[in-house]
């Protein structure tokens, strides 16, 4: 190391400490849940194996590779000089009333059940961990006694035990809003605050 | 991580499925009332005669073997995952390659963010969802913590990692779960 390099001469600018970062990544997409109708594909694409296995079991009795009874001949012998009976009644129904629960899944939307923090880049909440936050601030006010709260991305529904004497909604309200304010104002669109007082009368 | 176009066969399949059980249902019952145009005792001798022909054999075989394939093809197809092993970073080309484990990035990324009071631990990745490429920080805080901070704190990790890995494509996803249980905080800020 020569001397030169190791000092700095005046005319060189000093080089300044990099300056904090303030380029925010972007933020990616709220994460969304898939829904049941991946569960019905699972089980479809099951049911499609189970019947390519047939199908070779099938294939390869007939043509003697194998030496079983083929399960499409049961199945046809069992299927074959069927009247209809009363029994298949509720049967045929079941399948009416399967087919009509099946079909709202097609066309259900993908579950959204993320909170946006207000941020430059994405920082999201689950809805569930909302309400957990929403227990923890509100478990110990005045006059509370017990709290559960649910939430979804536009209300936060708080459900509060008081106890009986000298407490009123107004006061517990209040107690309420200003101890979720600071956490709702971290939200980029806050959801609406109902609180449901339920007093234990112990009397 | 399953994809949209898996997630798009899932709803036409389920759609049949639905219908199917609905026009199986509904078929039965009317012909369980005898006034239906079917024969009212079921014969199964025509699928019989297809089934006894020469060809049938080798076609089941074919056609199962397909069904097979198909079958877990889609069922692997639900099992598919979404975490990005290499991140090409800028200045890679035709004359070389610069190549870093983007996950190690951002798990170092998730340290520095579990060093913010009321974030308890953090976890990171990089993974494909729905055609991004994110840096995705798994975090676990406190009932107690302070949104605003942490999320002050997850903008200048983010910022910090956009630095470090320079890639602009980049999208940036701080997913918080709440610890059920409290963990004692400094009341004494």
């Amino acid at each position: 190391m020569t001397a030169g390099q190791d000092s700095l001469s005046p005319e060189e600018p000093v080089e300044e400490p990099r300056p904090a970062p303030d380029e925010e990544m972007s933020a990616a997409r709220p994460r969304v849940g898939t829904g049941t109708a991946p569960a019905f594909g699972l089980l479809l694409a099951l049911l499609l194996v189970g019947l390519g296995v047939v199908g070779v079991q099938e294939g390869l009795v007939r043509s003697g590779a194998i030496g079983a009874g083929s399960w499409t001949s049961a199945a046809l012998g069992a299927g074959d000089g069927i009247e209809a009976a009363n029994w298949m009644v509720p049967v045929f129904v079941v399948l009416v009333v399967l087919g009509l629960l099946v079909l709202p899944v097609v066309v259900m939307r993908r579950p959204r059940k993320t909170v946006t923090l207000a941020a430059r880049t994405g920082v999201y909440l689950r809805t569930a961990d909302l309400a957990r936050i929403t227990d923890s601030l509100v478990d110990g006010a005045d006059g509370v006694i017990d709290v559960h709260s649910s939430a979804t991305q536009r209300q936060i529904h708080v459900r509060v035990t008081t106890t009986s004497a000298g407490t009123t909604k107004q006061v517990v309200d209040g107690d309420i809003e200003a101890r979720l304010a600071p956490s709702l104002a971290a939200l980029e669109h806050p959801p609406r605050v109902k609180v449901e007082l339920r007093s234990e009368d112990l009397t | 991580m399953i994809s949209r176009k898996i997630l798009l066969i899932d709803r036409i399949a389920t759609l049949v499925l639905g219908l199917a059980l609905v026009a199986g249902g509904a078929l039965g019952l009317w012909w369980w009332s005898g006034d239906s145009p079917f024969v009212s005792v079921s014969d199964t001798g025509a699928v019989q005669r297809v089934v006894d022909m020469v060809w049938w054999p080798t076609a089941s075989v074919a056609v199962g073997v397909l069904l097979i394939l198909l079958g877990l093809r889609w069922a692997a197809a639900h099992l598919s995952r979404a975490k990005v092993d290499k991140l090409y970073l800028p200045g890679s080309g035709s004359q070389g390659k610069l190549d870093v484990d983007g996950s190690k990035v951002v798990g170092a990324a998730a340290d520095v963010l579990a060093d913010t009071l009321g974030v308890r631990s953090a976890t990171g990745k990089i993974m494909r969802d729905r055609g991004q490429l994110v840096a995705r920080i798994d975090a676990v805080i406190e009932p107690e913590a302070d949104l605003g901070q942490i999320a002050e704190s997850a903008d200048l990790v983010s910022a910090q990692l956009a630095e470090v890995l320079g890639r602009d494509d980049l999208r940036c996803s701080v997913e918080l779960r709440v610890a059920r249980a409290g963990r004692q905080l400094s009341r004494a800020f």
